[in-house]
């Protein structure tokens, strides 16, 4: 904001970039005022709640991450609920041995690992490719909304 | 054998480990500027690795390296239900709260409770509740700290382990004033690259005993085990009836939906200055965090292997002692020493992160928001929460010399019955159901606190110690299974009675800015 008053040619310390140009240049005049931190106001989030790249956004969001959570919970809910039928010292379905003197039940509570680190593999890439480019225009626009 | 090392060993190696911390959390803090915000989320300036690696050190804390493998060693199947349910609860809190929190909120979680809401109300309740969890959490490490001082350092009159834990608790002290958030992340993220690796090498350690075959371990395992192939089997721990087998799922429901409610594990949402990093910290958790869990399998079983089920039922710590005595038998005393400082430079991490959170809740939502209406000098804040820090520490010696014995995991569970029961609806409802309103809120946080701090009261962890006792008339030692739906019972109501409905502005504000992330520079900069 600070403009240089000082005529050309004057000697500045630290030396004004401008110093070398000539007078008819001087000053040159300011690039873009920025706000640093852009205050957006409530009817403009309502406007923007409501419009078509927002709900976009939005549907887009909730139509992977919800289904994929439900399906986490049961899959989890499979190995918690398998796990409580069994009787202890009574031959069941979780306790079978299936690989060496590996329970079906320790197999489905590690495959437990494999599969959360999938589901975070899918949620990394569908937040990077699909959600975060809309994201990002939708929050430009605000900002710009903000300055204007 | 019940020998428990070499206690001259294990007392200098504590020593450093405090010691070498110490000038960590001095040297990171030199030149830190003395603000709200460094003091709350150390200027909320890690990178997603680096808080990625302060996540894990917080998640792993003194249960999951000592009661985890204890559980798995004593009872086999059924311990194995703490690591899965504790890591797969991780993937919830990233698809569902780590960036809409880190978009909306600033400081603690009552930040985002409170967005749309009365702010009084609600951070009065939010508040309560982060200060009842971190506070049962911070009993359960500090529990810790006595038993494994009892079992390293061979102390075992109950005085000298009442001073252990005193130690304990002014060290946390000291780190949290000196450090603030940011010194406490260093200790974390140190603390949890010696635990990985402490918790690999000696995973490799057993599994290169048994040709690296996880079938001949399992075999080898339960060779030892008194009730034989039934370690291997669901239901040895919680067979009994179908009472204890509800126990069983209502734990399972705690395990997987407490840690997105842990106000300490969401604090750490806000170390990272965008939703992005905040995202990838979380990925770098799961890999890590996952990764270990997979170890405690095999720690678990390789200490009823290779130590022994009574050796560790009669060491001073019970199945607690389970992964120490593990390392001394398979290095020595040294080794020992090593992992018994890495668990002790948990538990302090830990215990640290903890009061950090607890301070902050206490003077950001209640001192600022509700005595001062929200008009407090930050100056004036941070003096406030580093007396908070002083008093919990305080409190947390005195509750600690006093839950000394208790069993760790079981003190944890309930710290993750609360927040699951008392936070998580109320967080989920404010992000995801538009018409929540300030009364659903309170209602629903007040009800999960009340009911699940009630519920474990009358049952039978706390009532009695058997299942037969009519004194404890509810009859579950977990109260997730009810607790949680009358939260969110509560909240529903509380919603669908209020007279006023939901501030229209500010949910499009919450929704907007938790999507997108437009303002949340806003937040950082306040």
């Amino acid at each position: 904001m600070t403009h240089p008053t000082t005529p050309p040619g004057a000697p500045t310390d630290p030396p004004d970039p401008e110093y070398h140009l000539p007078a008819h240049h001087w000053p040159l005049p300011e690039m873009t005022v920025l706000e640093t931190h852009p205050h957006p106001t409530g009817t403009l989030y309502q406007q923007v709640r409501a419009s078509a790249d927002f709900q976009k956004l939005r549907r887009a969001f909730r139509s992977f991450a919800f289904p994929t959570v439900v399906a986490v919970i049961v899959w989890y809910l499979f190995y918690v609920i398998g796990s409580v039928l069994a009787d202890p010292g009574q031959p069941s379905l979780m306790g079978t041995k299936v690989l060496g003197n590996l329970t079906l039940g320790m197999l489905i509570g590690l495959l437990q690992f494999p599969t959360t680190w999938l589901a975070t593999w899918f949620y990394v890439r569908r937040m990077n490719t699909t959600l975060d480019p809309l994201a990002k225009r939708i929050r430009e626009q605000i900002e710009a909304e903000a300055k204007a | 054998m019940t020998g428990t090392g070499n206690p001259l060993i294990n007392i200098a190696i504590f020593g450093a480990f405090v010691l070498a911390t110490l000038v960590v959390v001095i040297r990171v803090t030199r030149n830190s500027e003395k603000r709200a915000g460094s003091f709350y989320t150390g200027g909320a300036a890690f990178s997603g690795r680096q808080n990625g690696l302060a996540i894990t050190g917080d998640y792993l804390s003194a249960a999951t390296f000592l009661g985890v493998p204890g559980a798995i060693a004593i009872y086999g199947y059924d311990g194995l239900l703490y690591s899965v349910g504790f890591f797969v609860a991780l993937l919830l809190a990233l698809y569902l709260v780590a960036e809409p929190l880190r978009n909306t909120g600033q400081y603690t979680m009552a930040d985002v409770l409170s967005f749309r809401m009365n702010q009084r109300p609600v951070r009065t309740a939010a508040a309560l509740s982060t200060l009842t969890v971190s506070f049962v959490y911070l009993l359960a490490q500090m529990a810790g700290a006595g038993g494994l001082v009892a079992l390293l350092l061979g102390v075992t009159d109950p005085a000298g382990q009442s001073l252990v834990i005193a130690i304990v608790g002014v060290v946390m002290i000291v780190y949290v004033l000196i450090g603030g958030m940011k010194g406490t992340t260093w200790v974390q993220m140190i603390k949890a690259t010696l635990l990985f690796a402490g918790g690999a090498v000696m995973a490799i350690w057993v599994m290169a005993k048994n040709g690296f075959n996880l079938s001949t371990l399992l075999g080898n395992a339960a060779a030892v085990h008194p009730k034989g192939d039934a370690v291997l089997q669901p239901m040895l721990q919680y067979g009994a009836s179908p009472i204890t087998k509800l126990s069983f799922v209502s734990l399972a429901i705690a395990l997987i939906l407490g840690p997105s409610g842990l106000p300490h594990v969401l604090m750490r949402f806000y170390t990272v200055p965008t939703a992005k990093e905040a995202r990838r910290s979380a990925v770098y958790a799961i890999a890590l965090v996952g990764t270990f869990f997979l170890f405690t399998l095999v720690l678990g079983y390789g200490a009823l292997q290779l130590v022994g089920y009574d050796t560790i039922l009669k060491a001073p710590g019970k199945a607690n002692s389970a992964a120490p005595l593990l390392a001394l038998n398979l290095g020595g005393e040294v080794f020992m020493g090593l992992i018994s400082g890495v668990a002790f430079a948990t538990i302090l991490a830990v215990v640290a992160g903890l009061t950090i959170t607890a301070s902050a809740s206490f003077a950001h939502d209640f001192y600022n928001a509700v005595l001062k209406h929200g008009r407090s000098d930050p100056a004036q804040e941070v003096k406030v929460a580093r007396i908070t820090a002083v008093v919990i520490g305080v409190l947390a010696i005195v509750g600690g010399i006093a839950a000394n014995g208790q069993n760790i995991a079981f003190l944890v569970s309930l710290a993750f019955a609360i927040a699951a029961s008392a936070n998580l609806p109320s967080i989920l409802m404010t992000l995801y159901w538009k018409k929540f309103t300030t009364r659903g809120s309170v209602w629903s946080i007040y009800t999960g606190l009340a009911s699940s701090i009630l519920l474990i009261v009358f049952s039978p962890a706390i009532s009695s110690p058997t299942w037969t006792n009519p004194v404890a008339w509810f009859p579950l030692t977990s109260p997730a299974i009810v607790s949680i739906p009358l939260a969110f019972l509560a909240g529903w109501l509380g919603t669908v009675t209020s007279r006023e409905p939901a501030d229209a502005e500010l949910l499009a504000e919450m929704e907007v800015r938790s999507m997108t992330g437009a303002g949340a520079a806003e937040a950082v900069a306040h």
